[in-house]
């Protein structure tokens, strides 16, 4: 009866750690203890980085761990998103990804014309943006 | 010499011995052993019999298993369900701007 008591005795132990793993919350890492490449998919973040949780400081590594992955276009994009997207509540970003899975899932030729529509709305804000006449100096008392 | 006893000549043995006892010594022997049954709980005893006896059954074993599983699974599950890095990739790095799907 020894080897099924060892068996039991691995499983148990087994379960314990697994449980631990899940249950148990790292400490947050702080940004110099991060590897070159994380510091590079991470940049936009660095200034934050030692405010963020250890939640939010595992959620971001994943991400850079995909990063050398990207295609140098991507990378760009990821860099350029990232910022913004570390601003967002949760509740933004869950809407986020509901949208864009909705988004994926639309015929190729629909997904067109939604990127389309949405190329054109961004070109108009931008151009709006930039035609902006700058804030207007307080109008002279009685005209 | 050797001398081989069985159970009877044992048996036998120990009640001569125990008749050279002094009364008042087997006294003592008979408190301590209506003591030790009056402590004696034959049910609690088999409440706990199966925790002693349960890697023998196949029942326990089977259980073990599932609830290992069952832990391993729903920690897989859990993992999963609160990965959202693949999606969020896509959404990062996509042609679309990320503000696009928030609002």
């Amino acid at each position: 009866m020894q080897q099924p008591r060892r068996l039991t005795l691995f499983g148990l132990v087994l379960a314990a750690v697994l449980l631990a793993c899940a249950s148990s919350p790292a400490l947050a890492k702080p940004w110099q203890e991060l590897s070159p490449m994380e510091k590079e998919a991470l940049a936009p973040l660095a200034n934050g980085w030692d405010k963020l949780s250890a939640k939010d400081q595992r959620y971001y590594q994943r991400l850079a761990r995909r990063y050398p992955s990207l295609s140098p276009a991507r990378k760009k994009r990821m860099l350029s998103q990232l910022s913004y997207w570390s601003k967002l509540t949760p509740e933004q970003r869950e809407r986020a990804r509901r949208n864009y899975r909705a988004f994926r899932k639309m015929p190729p030729a629909t997904r067109e014309k939604v990127e389309e529509m949405a190329r054109k709305e961004q070109a108009k804000k931008a151009a709006a943006a930039a035609s902006a006449p700058a804030p207007a100096a307080p109008a002279p008392p009685g005209t | 010499m050797t001398n081989r006893l069985n159970t009877n000549d044992i048996r036998q043995l120990l009640g001569q011995s125990a008749a050279q006892l002094a009364p008042d010594t087997l006294d003592k022997l008979r408190e301590a052993r209506r003591a030790a049954m009056a402590r004696h709980d034959p049910e609690a005893q088999g409440r706990w019999e199966w925790a002693s006896n349960w890697r023998h059954s196949p029942a326990a074993w089977v259980a073990t298993v599932l609830l290992t599983l069952s832990l391993v699974g729903g920690g897989l599950y859990y993992w999963q369900a609160h990965d959202n890095s693949d999606v969020d990739l896509a959404i990062l790095t996509d042609d679309l701007p990320a503000n696009l799907f928030v609002n």
